[in-house]
């Protein structure tokens, strides 16, 4: 009889988790207070985008001075005394190991996704250049579709579109800045120009989610296709805000792309990004899809019974107790509710790890006012703390053999600063998962 | 005279923009005296944005000081007659515990007392609560409460209140340049003071403003200022904090008392509650005043005695700043006056044609400035009489139809209300000058509903420079988003409206950003941490991180 697995977190480390459990064919149940970070991400998956201004993670390659890709990227994350969870996975193996390990899990993402139309576009050994809605590029590794087919790689000339009325979107702005990152970046000659579409995609001043909800309906595709008639010519690129559906991105977008133009969208951030919602929806579909048994609350309390979990329901939920033989906990930060900042100072309120920043500096049981710094752009214990894990990705100091962690909940990185929030989501659910189906495998208990 | 001199040279040139120099610039300009400010940052940017704005009559002043209590109740009637859209009733409720040093009776006598100063400021008389009855005003209140009173003060947005005064002094004639600073006195070949070597901040542009009076008015920096004109002024500089609450914590202001006895509050203030304040000596940096975390805990755990709950809402920041208190000498900081003085440096130190306003208070400021320009009219030979008492304020013409802006102009309620108490009057010139395309206006934050439009009025009218104005300006990023959603769409609409260029347009958000990030740091708990998380990803995924970010 094969043991039980159970995950607790509903991001994208979770679900990797939990599909990955499934895979190797154990029942699998999730717990998922609700979204957490991945359903704000803004459109790239990052596994190691470029971060300019963080020391230990140049994004150009010093002997070129071009952009280095994320391949390279990675060496330098695991070289020196860095605490990041891709080194406590691969630090053994290498660089080598990682990317192998990032394809390999960027792949899975992918089966997973593609169901629901969302693709993940791009390798580690190019960089794509993603301009966000405020006209800044982002250069990544990876971008989920939508934001994927914006990349500038290769285009000739880039079209703005303006869409009066979207909430949070001014293309004029955005057409600014990107003319001054092309140049500052050293890309051009890449004309950019804002253009107006033929028709308006929202009626009056909307939020983005209301108008991609608008396109969603019946005669979305037909307003689409008439708004961006006759508008770019081959090796053009055309950016819209984050609007085009909530489903069917890809697909649609493709549909778009007539006459060698291509049409996709801004990186964004909330209030007016999509892109996560898109993922979160797609994990979740596949989670339906993998006979997932996914219970939508929130857990209180992990007791540990010989090798056997048990998680308690929060406080005011009602589940059964849920017993546990291999136990994935991937409960992000703040945002996912991984760790609380509450008068007792900052805690993980499932098992009351310790919690510790890349310097092994703690931060539990304080409060959060003190665990951050005077200067915005300096590291941030309170930020880049988490719990510690080993080489197996078991948190340090937690009981019994069969518990895993994975995503944000690791502490050692800022994934706001590093760039690197979706990736490890990705790569150490994958990972995690895999260890747990392992364990049970192995006949646990 | 080129005409590039000629705007270099004025009858007086007034050295800070606080709430005593835009109000000194206003008496003088309505008086014809030609006038130049120089303020070497934003408009209220100083001691009067920090402040718990309130046009209140000085209850605490009553006993040492009944003559500031006479003061600031008069003008606090004067104010509310110029500029009624910016007030804002705060009525108080002070609940009375049994260990209370003062018991209620004690209490009484002084609040009738304080009756007598109402009606100056249109304030009802005080009323004497049971438990039950204050309970059921505000049910957060301690159920250990003897009884409790009411009593009557006024709020205003001491931000806007100076940019009103400063925006009805270029109304007539004067001129008003932010991110200036005075540098350096300039002296006649008699050693008079003939105004001064000033520096536009932004540009790095300095020149000379020749004035025939220099009034320093730079509040807790008036030592600083007088040094650099050679002379010597003491104040005894005293810090206070405030905690903002992300929304109102309480209908009524509400007393509380700190371990040591000093009188605080909570106060509802615009869409937010504040608590304070703290009375300190501080000698240190006034260009980066910090909340410490002393501060926060004396001031919750004061609070926490008349509303147990207050730890459980959510504080977004805090705000701090230095009363330019006068020097006196033994008392402790709180019982020192706030009353003001005058220094006139021709008579009483060396340097003539030199002036210095310090000391007084946000309520008492029209009388304040009315005195200070008795003074220098006087020096000017100018006859004229102060006229900022009768002479509405503007946008206090007369009170704006809400419902009429908010279907004319095709914006929510909410928005024309706000609209509405920030310009009076001029909120439909607000939303009526936005170019046609530009309608209807579009929200920039959802925070606080502030409006693409007046970010453009502000920018075309108001002489607004940099975005982290908008801070006091608009109230952009104040509230629980503290400018991850409105920040790069404020950036944006200025960008257009001052022709920025897209690298300074993404300083202006990293300096903005850095800004929020101080004043959130020392109070950052709770669901505010979550907040900053996001805040965090949206900033550093938009622009990037850059290890030079202030
Ligand atoms: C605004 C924003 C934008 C970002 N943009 C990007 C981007 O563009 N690209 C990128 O690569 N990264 C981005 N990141 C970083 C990225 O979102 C995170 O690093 C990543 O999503 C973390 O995934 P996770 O699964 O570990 O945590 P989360 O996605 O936060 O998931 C945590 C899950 O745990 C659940 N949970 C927590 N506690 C309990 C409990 N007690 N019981 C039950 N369930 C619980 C939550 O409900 C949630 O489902 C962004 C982050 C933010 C905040
Ligand atoms: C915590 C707190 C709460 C308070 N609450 C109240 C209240 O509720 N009611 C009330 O009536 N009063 C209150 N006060 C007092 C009131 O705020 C002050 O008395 C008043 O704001 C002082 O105004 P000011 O114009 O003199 O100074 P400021 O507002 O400080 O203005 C001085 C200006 O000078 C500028 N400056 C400095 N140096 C230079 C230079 N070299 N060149 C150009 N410009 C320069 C500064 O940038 C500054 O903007 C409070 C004060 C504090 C600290």
């Amino acid at each position: 009889m094969t043991g039980r697995a159970l995950v607790v977190g509903g991001g994208l480390a979770g679900c990797a988790a939990a599909l990955e459990l499934a895979r190797a064919g154990h029942p699998v149940r999730l717990l998922a207070a609700g979204p957490g970070a991945t359903a704000m991400t803004g459109g790239s998956l990052d596994v190691a985008a470029a971060s300019p201004g963080v020391p230990h993670l140049p994004w150009r390659d010093p002997l070129r001075g071009t952009a280095l890709a994320t391949d390279g990227r990675l060496g330098f994350l695991l070289s020196g005394a860095s605490l990041h969870p891709y080194t406590r996975l691969h630090g053994a193996g290498g660089r080598d190991e990682l990317v192998a390990a990032a394809r390999d899990a960027v792949d899975r993402l992918r089966s997973w996704l593609a169901p629901s139309q969302l693709g993940v576009e791009g390798d580690l050994g190019t960089n794509r250049l993603l301009p966000t809605a405020q006209g800044t590029l982002r250069i990544t590794d990876h971008a989920l579709s939508g934001p994927a087919e914006a990349d500038l790689t290769g285009s000739s000339r880039v079209l703005i579109a303006e869409a009066p009325g979207v909430e949070g979107w001014d293309a004029r702005g955005c057409a600014r800045t990107l003319i001054h990152e092309i140049e500052a970046l050293g890309l051009g000659p890449l004309p950019v120009e804002v253009v107006a579409l033929r028709r308006p995609l929202s009626r009056g001043a909307q939020t983005a989610a209301r108008v991609a909800a608008r396109l969603d309906g019946p005669d979305g595709d037909r307003i689409l296709t008439e708004a961006l008639h006759g508008i770019g010519t081959a090796g053009e690129v055309v950016l819209l805000p984050q609007v085009v559906g909530l489903r069917r991105t890809r697909e649609r977008l493709r549909g778009l792309a007539t006459g060698g133009r291509r049409v996709g969208e801004v990186i964004a951030f909330p209030p007016h990004a999509l892109a996560g919602y898109r993922l979160q929806c797609a994990l979740d579909a596949a989670l339906a899809a993998a006979e997932v048994e996914v219970i939508r609350a929130r857990a209180g309390q992990v007791r540990v019974d010989g090798e056997r979990y048990r998680v308690d329901p929060a406080a005011g939920q009602s589940f059964p107790v849920q017993e546990a033989d291999a136990l994935v906990l991937a409960t992000g930060r703040f945002v996912g509710g991984g760790l609380v900042a509450g008068p007792e100072g900052v805690r993980e309120p499932l098992l009351g790890l310790p919690l510790s920043d890349p310097e092994g500096r703690r931060v539990d049981g304080i409060p959060a006012h003190r665990s951050v710094r005077k200067g915005y752009g300096n590291p941030q214990p309170l930020y880049s703390a988490g719990v510690m894990v080993d080489e197996e990705l078991r948190p340090v100091a937690a009981p019994g053999r069969g518990l895993w962690a994975a995503g944000e909940w690791i502490g050692g990185f800022d994934p706001a600063r590093e760039r690197t929030g979706l990736g490890t989501a990705l790569i150490t659910g994958v990972a995690a998962g895999r260890r747990a189906a392992a364990h049970l495998d192995a006949g646990a208990p | 005279m080129s005409g590039a001199t000629r705007a270099r040279q004025a009858q007086v040139l007034l050295i800070g923009g606080g709430i005593n120099g835009t109000g000194i610039a206003r008496d003088l300009a309505l008086r014809g005296v030609s006038v130049l400010l120089v303020e070497r940052r934003e408009i209220g940017s100083g001691t009067s944005w920090a402040s718990s704005g309130m046009i209140h009559g000085g209850l605490r002043y009553l006993q040492q000081d009944p003559e500031v209590t006479h003061h600031s109740c008069l003008d606090s009637g004067a104010i509310q007659r110029i500029a009624p859209h910016l007030v804002f009733r705060i009525p108080f409720l002070m609940p009375i515990f049994a260990d209370d040093p003062i018991g209620p009776e004690l209490v009484e006598v002084g609040l009738e007392m304080y009756d007598a100063y109402q009606p100056l400021k249109n304030g009802r008389p005080h009323t004497r609560l049971t438990p039950a009855q204050a309970l059921e005003l505000e049910p957060a209140l301690s159920d250990r409460l003897e009884c409790a009173f009411t009593l009557d003060e006024w709020g205003v947005d001491a931000a806007r209140l100076c940019v009103a005064n400063a925006l009805d002094a270029t109304g007539h004639g004067a001129r008003v340049l932010t991110h200036t600073e005075a540098l350096a006195p300039l002296l006649s070949g008699t050693g008079e003071v003939v105004g001064a070597t000033v520096r536009d901040t932004l540009t790095g542009e300095r020149f000379d403003v020749h004035a025939d009076l220099t009034l320093n008015a730079a509040g807790p920096w008036v030592p600083q200022v007088a040094e650099m004109m050679g002379e010597s002024v003491i104040q005894r500089p005293g810090k206070g904090i405030h905690l903002v609450f992300e929304r109102r914590v309480s209908n009524l202001a509400i007393y509380a008392k700190g371990v040591d006895g000093r009188d605080m509050f909570t106060f509802p203030h615009e869409q937010n509650s504040m608590a304070g304040t703290t009375d300190d000596d501080y000698y240190g940096d006034l260009d980066r005043i910090d909340t410490t975390e002393d501060e926060v805990a004396y001031v919750l755990q004061a609070m926490e005695r008349s509303i147990p709950t207050i730890r459980h809402h959510r504080i977004t920041h805090t705000i701090q700043g230095v009363r330019p208190t006068m020097y006196g000498f033994g008392s402790y900081e709180d019982e020192l006056s706030r009353d003001y003085a005058i220094i006139d440096h021709g008579r009483e130190g060396q340097a003539q044609g030199l002036f210095t306003i310090t000391g007084g208070k946000l309520a008492a400021y029209r009388l304040m400035a009315e005195d200070a320009a008795d003074q220098l009219c006087a020096r000017l030979g100018n006859r004229e009489p102060c006229r900022t008492a009768e002479l509405p304020l503007p946008g206090g013409e007369e009170e704006a139809d809400v419902g009429a802006l908010a279907t004319r102009h095709a914006i929510g309620l909410p928005a024309a209300l706000r609209l509405a108490f920030r310009h009076g009057s001029r909120a439909d010139e607000v939303l009526a000058g936005a170019d046609p395309e530009l309608r209807p206006a579009k929200l920039v934050c959802a925070c606080e509903p502030v409006l693409d439009t007046e970010l453009r009025h502000v920018a075309r009218t108001e002489g607004l420079r940099k975005l982290s104005d908008c801070q006091l300006r608009v109230r952009l990023g104040v509230g629980a988003c503290q400018g991850s959603g409105c920040g790069a769409s404020a950036a944006g609409v200025l960008a257009e409206e001052l022709g920025w260029d897209a690298e300074r347009t993404i300083h202006e958000l990293a300096e903005l950003a850095a800004l929020r990030w101080r004043a959130v740091a020392p109070v950052l708990e709770g669901a505010q941490v979550t907040a900053m998380e996001v805040h965090r990803s949206v900033h550093f995924g938009m622009i990037g991180m850059s290890g030079d970010l202030p």
